[in-house]
């Protein structure tokens, strides 16, 4: 375990998370979180270099594909799965929804 | 090897009354129970009296010169995270053993308003985290081909359904090259479409700015008959585009003439040998019957797999939050809420989506998202504006997999060997282009494939050049035999 340099890290982020990790688990996953953090930190070298703003949503500010005059949202009132009260129904474990 | 019939002749021949619903019905039914013991391509199946049911209401219909759907007696497989009210929708994880939502995808909607019958529910890696189908809490899939091998994920059940000719039809996902990379393990054809296309309301969401339901089928007409039913505008999702339903399935061979391929060196390079010689014969192969080859370069595709693990690692902690022991079936059992979260996600995640939610939360954290999330969101921008550059003149030619299907466990002890699998495949998600892979050649009994990247909304054009290659290659509808 200490031969891991995040454990440490682990132990926060899991915490974050919210999972509980056994001992021999949170081991491998500490030699796994090393490598493909060494492995993702490659983007940030190139990225510095790069005078342009992140891109969140791919079909952003790019003409075609896009009405910006239309609202992007989803009503609860569209959804299938709604009361006669308004109330969103919730997928309760195993079950269906019943007729509102 | 032998040759099915292409699905959209058989749905054909069923309108005609040439072929019998219920008889191919049986078929498909015992091609599962022969092979489903060796393979495990499904987690779920329908009942087969209910399929033979459904094919004979098919039956009597046409019988009685009623309107059929387009899909009617063909059997459709749909990965299991994609949801149906009436099978069981675990996305291969313990998580959600046994959930059945109170809805259908938008896009199964679609497929039952076509008169499909869903057969059954396809393995995956588990949320859809995997390039091999291996990591399902339900057991690996193993390859048709050879079943020592694994069949490519995460739809791999998908593939293996197809391969073996378990369905005639199949859904996957692709946020990666999820429904390809098992598209070229297994001589199928997976179509990821332009990101929008699809609906993705009652997806199981992984890394949902990057993924799309993708159509799968042992043809090209076939995905492309799959993709004019499930594509076009859906109101229940904000992402999807306001655009017309596609219309591909019509689409005529290429006239070699007129279609110009670029090789980007980057996507042409890097594979084995025996696929990079695969690749530059059906290239070579396409010239002679006059299409334009063109080079190109696109450097930041080395730094297109980071990019992409980065982004859907953050995406994937955020997604995967909901999953708190409360409102789905794994309960944690622990003698407070905080315990009793933890501990459900202890129980229900497996290791793989453990580790990627820890490093979405990495990325996503206070100090270091600039370092990871934020960069990889700029790489993104430069590679998306490149890729759209390239296609606006020319259809991309890339590898589809560096690898033959790799042998089971071979490719789990290292997490960067697994994901190294997708070099080739995240290009089209970040830059949300279509791109569609198909077989070109079988080596020592593996195929071997190919994968062509198009414009946003350039799939009738993949269908016109798949549709010329399948004709050069011969290799439309085979399956194991």
């Amino acid at each position: 375990m200490t031969r891991c340099n995040y454990y440490e890290l682990l132990r926060k982020l899991a915490s974050l998370a919210k999972i509980r990790l056994s001992g021999e688990e949170a081991e491998s996953l500490c030699r796994d979180l090393e490598r493909t953090a060494e492995f993702l930190r490659s983007v940030s070298d190139i990225s510095k270099s790069l005078n342009v703003e992140p891109l969140y949503y791919v079909w952003d500010e790019w003409g075609p594909l896009r009405d910006p005059g239309e609202p992007r949202t989803i009503s609860i009132a569209d959804l299938p799965v709604h009361t006669k009260d308004g109330y969103v129904k919730v997928p309760w474990r195993g079950g269906r929804v019943e007729e509102a | 090897m032998r040759r099915l019939k292409q699905a959209w002749e058989l749905a054909r021949d069923f309108r005609e009354g040439v072929e019998d619903p219920v008889e191919h019905a049986y078929k498909v039914l015992e091609a599962i129970s022969r092979w489903e013991g060796v393979v495990n391509a499904y987690i779920s199946l329908e009942s087969p009296d209910l399929v033979v049911e459904e094919a004979e209401r098919v039956a009597r219909g046409i019988r009685a010169g009623e309107r059929v759907g387009k899909l009617a007696g063909l059997l459709v497989s749909v990965k299991d995270n994609i949801c149906t009210s009436f099978l069981p929708t675990t996305a291969g994880s313990r998580m959600l053993d046994p959930y059945i939502p109170p809805f259908n995808a938008t896009v199964v909607e679609r497929l039952l308003g076509e008169d499909a019958i869903i057969i059954g529910k396809t393995n995956l890696d588990e949320f859809a985290m995997g390039s091999t189908t291996e990591l399902s809490a339900f057991g690996p899939t193993r390859n048709p081909w050879d079943p020592e091998r694994v069949p490519g994920g995460s739809s791999g059940g998908s593939a293996a359904s197809l391969a073996y000719g378990g369905s005639d039809l199949s859904l996957g996902s692709d946020t990666g090259g999820s429904a390809r990379l098992p598209a070229a393990y297994t001589a199928t054809v997976g179509f990821k479409p332009t990101y929008g296309l699809v609906s993705r309301y009652g997806l199981i969401p992984y890394g949902n700015s990057l993924e799309q339901i993708s159509p799968m089928a042992r043809s090209v007409r076939d995905v492309a008959l799959l993709l004019d039913v499930i594509g076009g505008w859906d109101p229940l999702d904000a992402t999807s585009l306001r655009v017309d339903k596609p219309r591909t399935f019509t689409a005529s061979k290429a006239d070699p003439r007129r279609v110009t391929i670029c090789i980007v060196k980057e996507l042409a390079e890097g594979a084995d040998e025996v696929i990079e010689r695969a690749y530059w014969r059906i290239l070579k192969r396409l010239e002679s019957e006059g299409v334009e080859l063109r080079e190109e370069e696109l450097p930041i595709a080395s730094k297109a797999l980071p990019a992409y693990y980065t982004i859907a690692f953050a995406e994937a902690s955020s997604n995967l939050a909901r999953y708190d022991g409360v409102f789905y079936p794994m309960k944690g059992g622990g003698s407070s809420w905080e315990e009793d979260v933890e501990l459900a996600r202890m129980k229900g995640f497996g290791r793989e989506v453990k580790k990627r939610i820890l490093m979405g939360v990495y990325a996503l954290s206070e100090g270091y998202r600039d370092e990871y999330y934020v960069a990889a969101t700029k790489i993104r921008r430069v590679l998306r504006d490149e890729v759209l550059r390239i296609t606006r003149n020319c259809i991309i030619a890339s590898q589809a997999s560096p690898i033959l299907p790799p042998r089971l466990g071979e490719r789990l002890d290292d997490p960067l060997k697994l994901y190294a699998m997708d070099v080739y495949t995240v290009i089209a998600n970040l830059a949300g282009v279509p791109a569609l892979v198909q077989p070109i050649e079988f080596h020592n009994g593996l195929p071997i494939g190919i994968q062509w990247m198009g414009k946003p909304l350039g799939e009738e054009e993949l269908v016109s050049l798949g549709l010329l290659v399948e004709e050069l290659t011969g290799l439309a509808g085979v399956v194991v035999d």
